[in-house]
């Protein structure tokens, strides 16, 4: 058969293929878990069996060669006449990837490398012809498996149909677009006005259609996290660590173009925490740990993001050590330092050309990952931080949208032209008005600055570095509304005219050449058709050439531990779409969260949709969104939240009654 | 960008005096009035992006691209460009043109200016010249070409 030609057929066995070896790797990580599960053990055997068979029909006489050797092998483990070890597995791995390796090959050349593994042939049919272990006291075990060997004889359970197909990810994109487009013309259409059932429909279908198609790009998170069990084992054996590995939620789901941006960084991080983390077992014990080491891999949706935590139980980063190194390679400057938490200490691991490893190894390399890690979650909208106690292991958690095609962003204007801001760049609105504008913002020399919470922060106006109009040293305008932004680790305030709202956005590529204007990020269309222009922070931060104040580490953060803001308990809750508080009558009736608030002699309950956490903050009290009931934003988890004004709804609330 | 490949049709249209034309099978529509977002700090030759059914076109300025001063027309000729889409502004759209009864009208090194950048080849049509446009060349020199201005004065 000739494969160039049938290229179909061999492109169905290579995804077939790639299926079954990467369940291989599953299974003979998990077997050495569990030597005495026959049902896995068969299962593996099949599958070997299974890849030797269609290599055959296809006449890959070297897979096919390679496969039946190794089935030979897989043949006595089952029959309990050899008995399994690290080594046997190991051996089974090293075919799995000789399978691999021919995959790749015929991938690229439709044909096999030519390798003809000898040295792995020859390492099977020695272990193949190793003689059987004692079989004395095994006789009773091995009836018992006799009885499990069965199953598989017996006619299979009926199989459930298949309910999967597999579609072009080119096609799935396209689908995407549509119905975003789709969307467009609904709302274009529901602005046009009129009441009618079909519009109704109309509406509706094009929403469950959206939510759907958007669901066609999903993948759960153990597309990425199936690789790593193997990468967990390899090190472990390699580095003479026992390594545990642990994964919650890896039915998680999340866009495929996110699941592939974080491949890489989270085997990074993985391969860090086997490598650096975790001690050696002898270590262990002197510390009275268990002398396997604990790896914990946690994925969970939250609030529109997909948060995933790798965690393990190891040495934890000493933060006297990662100075020590940062002043050695001269990343930071003893008086930088002085003043530094244990925290922010640790957190001096992200800095570019960092490496605490005291024996650069091949595994995690120099330790320069970790700034390229964090850049490339950064990248798609995300964040990671670190929370390591010396002694008792570090814990990475990353923050990473659920797509990137949709993302949340804060519509605003500038120069009679509308932009978006990226919720993942946004920090803080502020916005103040009359005589107190020349008290919050001041020109030093020509550069604009925003005081603060004790500090100044540069302002950069939008239209001003998009050249659209020019704005004198010492202007002064009626209202001062800013976005607060960060980007690579730098914050400064945006300047706009006006701040419109919150809205989730389809990002459009823009084309080569107007990414070289390095301010746009990209574009997205609005409701009514027209286009805005995504902003790109970091971009535009570097036009304006900003001399910006390096964002407060986490703690210090302005929040509130400057002077007189006054930092305030808030109770955080989800209401309605918008997060907008609904003037309707509640629809009561069943378990409704409501929150008991009062103020004077009135009491009332507001109907929410989710209660979701108790926070403290500081912030300006000032008014900035034009609604009576909406006090001002706050930023909680990366998201804007409106805090609402109780004492004003409630007291509307009364002049109505 | 071979000119025969469209059957030898052309689409031609007016800008600056001239009249261009690119091959049938390499113009996706021809666009009215469609509103377009500036794209502030790019150069003066890009007049903005536009929504095409959901696509993020670029808009190309012929008159700026010809230094002619003449106000803007209103037709948009959306041309594929490798893989990409370019909108190219223009006074207004002509006839299409069939070639084979066109014969080469010339060398187009006799034009001078910027429009000899822009020319790939120059066919002669009812007593007229038509002039075959490089559309790469032109969304190259529109980002090219006018930042250099931009960053004269």
């Amino acid at each position: 058969m000739d494969l160039a030609q049938d290229r179909e057929i061999l492109d169905e066995f290579l995804v077939e293929t790639s299926t079954n070896l990467s369940q291989l790797d599953l299974d003979l990580v998990e077997l050495e878990q569990r030597p005495d599960d026959g049902e896995l053990m068969n299962r593996i055997f099949r599958t070997i069996h299974t890849v030797k068979g269609t290599c055959g029909f296809l006449g890959l006489s070297g897979m096919e060669q390679i496969s039946h050797v190794g089935e030979n092998v897989l043949n006595r483990l089952r029959n309990r006449e050899l008995r399994l070890n690290p080594m046997l597995v190991s051996l089974i791995l090293d075919l799995v990837d000789a399978l691999r390796v021919e995959s790749a090959s015929l991938q690229t050349t439709s044909k096999e490398s030519g390798n003809g593994w000898e040295d792995l042939v020859a390492r099977l049919k020695q272990a193949e012809s190793m003689p059987a272990t004692a079989a004395g006291p095994e006789v009773a075990e091995s009836l018992a498996v006799l009885s499990t060997n069965q199953k598989p004889a017996a006619p299979p359970a009926p199989e459930a149909p298949d309910t999967t197909i597999r579609i072009d990810v080119g096609l799935a994109d396209k689908l995407v677009n549509l119905v975003g487009e789709l969307v467009l013309v609904r709302n274009q259409m529901l602005e046009s006005g009129g009441e009618s059932q079909a519009r109704q429909r109309l509406n509706l279908i094009t929403s469950e259609l959206q939510e759907s198609v958007m669901k066609t790009r999903m993948q759960p998170v153990s597309v990425v996290w199936n690789k790593l069990p193997r990468v967990v084992r390899d090190l472990g054996a390699q580095l003479g660590k026992q390594i545990q590995l642990v994964q919650e939620g890896s039915e998680t789901e999340m866009d495929r173009g996110v699941i592939e941006a974080i491949r890489d960084p989270l085997t990074h991080i993985v391969r860090n925490s086997c490598d650096h983390g975790l001690e050696r077992p002898e270590v262990r014990r002197e510390r009275g740990k268990p002398e396997a080491g604990t790896l914990r891999l946690k994925a969970y949706q939250e609030s529109g993001q997909v948060v995933i935590e790798v965690a393990d139980d190891g040495a934890g980063i000493n933060g006297e050590k990662v100075r020590n190194k940062a002043l050695e390679k001269g990343l930071v400057t003893p008086q930088q330092v002085a003043v530094m938490s244990e925290r922010q200490l640790q957190e001096l691991v992200f800095l570019p050309g960092f490496s605490t490893a005291d024996t650069v190894s091949s595994i995690s390399g120099r330790g320069v990952g970790m700034d390229v890690v964090r850049r490339n979650i950064q990248r798609i909208g995300g964040s990671i931080e670190l929370a390591s106690q010396t002694g008792a292991g570090t814990l990475l958690r990353i923050r990473i949208p659920l797509t990137l095609a949709i993302i949340p962003g804060l519509l605003v204007t500038a120069g009679g032209q509308r932009f978006v801001i990226p919720q993942a760049s946004l920090v803080d609105l502020v916005r103040a008005s009359g005589a107190q504008v020349p008290k919050v913002m001041q020109w030093v020399d020509d550069n604009p600055v925003f005081r603060r919470n004790g500090r100044l922060w540069p302002l950069l106006f939008l239209k001003q570095v998009l050249g659209m109009e020019a704005c004198d040293a010492g202007w002064c305008p009626e209202v001062l509304t800013a976005a607060f932004v960060e980007a690579k680790g730098r914050r400064f305030g945006l300047v706009v005219d006006a701040v419109q709202s919150m809205r989730e956005i389809v990002v459009k590529p823009l084309g080569r050449k107007a990414r070289g204007l390095n301010v746009y990020a990209g574009a997205t269309i609005l409701d009514d058709g027209n286009v805005a222009l995504i902003l790109d922070i970091a971009g535009l931060a570097q036009k304006a050439a900003l001399e910006c104040v390096e964002a407060p580490p986490e703690e210090t953060q302005a929040r509130g531990a400057g002077e007189g803001a006054a930092r305030r308990t808030m109770l955080l809750v989800e209401a309605g779409e918008y997060k907008v508080l609904s003037t309707e009558p509640a629809r009561l009736g069943g378990e409704l969260p409501a929150i008991v608030v009062s103020h004077g002699a009135m009491r009332a309950a507001l109907v929410v949709d989710r209660i979701r956490d108790i926070r403290s903050a500081g912030f300006s009290a000032e008014r900035q969104v034009n609604h009576p009931a909406i006090e001002c934003s706050a930023v909680f988890d990366g998201q804007v939240c409106d805090v609402l004004d109780l004492k004003s709804i409630l007291e509307e609330r009364k002049a109505a009654r | 960008m071979n000119a025969a490949a469209g059957g030898g049709k052309l689409v031609t249209f007016w800008c600056g005096g001239h009249l261009f034309g690119v091959p049938v099978n390499h113009v996706q529509e021809v666009l009215r009035d469609h509103p377009k977002t500036p794209v502030p700090l790019a150069p003066v030759a890009i007049g903005g992006v536009m929504n095409l059914r959901g696509r993020i076109v670029m808009e190309v300025r012929m008159n700026s691209l010809l230094g002619s001063e003449e106000p803007d027309g209103d037709a948009s000729v959306i041309v594929r460009w490798e893989d990409e889409l370019a909108a190219l502004r223009v006074d207004r759209v002509g006839d299409v043109v069939e070639l084979n009864g066109a014969s080469p009208g010339g060398c187009r090194n006799e034009f001078r200016g910027r429009a000899r950048e822009l020319i790939r080849e120059v066919y002669e049509w009812n007593d007229r010249l038509v002039l075959l446009l490089d559309t790469g060349a032109a969304v190259e020199m529109a980002w090219k070409r006018s930042q250099a201005i931009d960053r004269g004065d």
